[in-house]
């Protein structure tokens, strides 16, 4: 499932998410550091709007950040969130990429 | 009125199995209850009462109220009257209504977060038994080496508030604050009882929750913990082992599978809970970084904006 990031004033970043891993886990895999403090679908952190696509949650996320502003399912949690489709998502803050020296090459395999 | 300890917190969990899991073989808490609405009650090693900690079903993480005991029954009619004359809605709360605790009154913080005071509270005893005890904690038993549940971090967007009510209503004694510029208060730490901080107020949305901090014998208990949550896998904020300097403590944060903050920290000093007994320690903003973590000199972005 393709993966897409936006987030305003900066180009959008695309990665491959295996099916039933999370968002975070595949931009790790992926080199980009997503905004995220607990990891556990609790703080909001990692919120993100859906511009497109589907998600499910094998593990709870706290419906306090799902339905903000909306009230609807407009909002994603990326540390819990695993497409179900090609997903588009506004990102609340930016992500960093991984720098591309040699040892972090390596590292990220 | 006398408020004489930080007893608990009851905490939205959005997978109780998965919390119990955490606060037993993580954090180092044992089962002591559980309610007909699928509560359950944890207590530390060294407290003797019912739980210093109850995880409720919900939807969403967070804090659903946090518990303080009063040293007198009375005090619970005197602090109706007092918070009532504040301009903030008390209810009462029936025994029983939480289990194991006695009659109790609950009102919301001007930021909105729950307390509930009450006097009575059933005991189950400390860990190691109420006869003929060992002299030491259980180190056969899962999970850090918690002696008791210290104190919690909330958030508010106007900490002045909070501390104007729990100094000025609730007797509570302000220990250490921030102060920005214009000299409103950014962060406060308040103590009812007999270390520098019960209740810490951070910078914040309101009602939200910041942490709850489980107290250590001693640092080496944890960086046994950070070695333990490592083990684990526990997802923790990058820093730590570290200290504050605020107060000073050794700590490391950590979160429980619903994402609400833990802390294992060990070393606050003493500060009476008497009003206006000690005068505030305090720090001016620009300072804040070194206040916060005294080793890094920074504050993750992450730590006081992300709330549960
Ligand atoms: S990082 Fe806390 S909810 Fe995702």
């Amino acid at each position: 499932m393709q993966v897409t990031l936006r987030h305003a004033g900066r180009s959008e970043v695309s990665f491959d998410c295996a099916a039933d891993d999370t968002v975070l886990v595949a931009a790790r895999r992926a080199g980009v550091t997503l905004h995220v403090a607990c990891e556990q679908g609790g703080c909001g952190a990692c919120r993100a709007r859906v511009v497109q696509g589907t998600v499910h949650y094998p593990l709870p996320a706290s419906s306090r950040w799902l339905d903000e502003g909306s009230g609807s399912e407009d909002y994603t949690l990326l540390c819990r969130a695993a497409p179900t489709s090609a997903l588009i998502v506004e990102t609340a803050h930016p992500w960093r990429l991984r720098e591309s020296a040699p040892l972090s090459r390596i590292l990220s395999g | 009125m006398a408020i004489s300890r930080f007893s608990y917190a009851s905490m939205n969990v959005m997978d109780v199995e998965a919390a119990v899991r955490h606060y037993v073989h993580v954090v180092g808490l044992r089962e002591t209850d559980r309610d007909a609405d699928g509560r359950v009650y944890l207590q530390a090693a060294d407290t003797q009462d019912h739980h210093c900690v109850i995880l409720n079903p919900a939807k969403t993480a967070g804090v659903e109220h946090l518990g303080f005991k009063v040293s007198d029954p009375a005090d619970l009619d005197e602090a109706t009257a007092a918070v009532t004359a504040y301009g903030l809605p008390v209810t009462r709360v029936p025994a029983g209504a939480v289990k194991g605790q006695g009659e109790g009154v609950r009102f919301p913080l001007p930021s909105g977060q729950h307390m509930m005071l009450y006097y009575h509270a059933d005991k189950v005893g400390y860990l190691t038994g109420m006869e003929n005890p060992n002299p030491v904690s259980a180190h056969s038993t899962p999970g850090g080496r918690v002696t008791h549940l210290d104190h919690t971090l909330i958030s508010a967007q106007n900490p002045g508030d909070d501390v104007k009510f729990l100094t000025e209503v609730l007797d509570f004694s302000l220990t250490e604050k921030v102060v920005d510029p214009a000299g409103n208060t950014l962060a406060a730490f308040l103590t009812c009882g007999h270390t520098m901080h019960d209740l810490a107020i951070g910078p914040g949305p309101d009602n939200h929750f910041h942490h709850m901090a489980f107290g250590m014998d001693s640092r080496t208990e944890v960086i046994h913990g950070v070695d333990l949550l490592k083990e684990k896998a526990v997802p923790a904020l990058e820093y730590g082992i570290t200290r504050h300097g605020i107060a000073g403590v050794t700590t490391i944060y950590f979160h429980d599978p619903s994402g609400n903050r833990n802390e294992f920290y060990n070393g606050a000093y003493l500060a009476p809970g008497a009003p206006g007994w000690v005068p505030p320690i305090v720090w001016q903003a620009e300072h804040f970084p070194r206040g916060a973590f005294y080793y890094e000199n920074a504050v993750p972005e992450a730590f006081f904006a992300e709330v549960t």
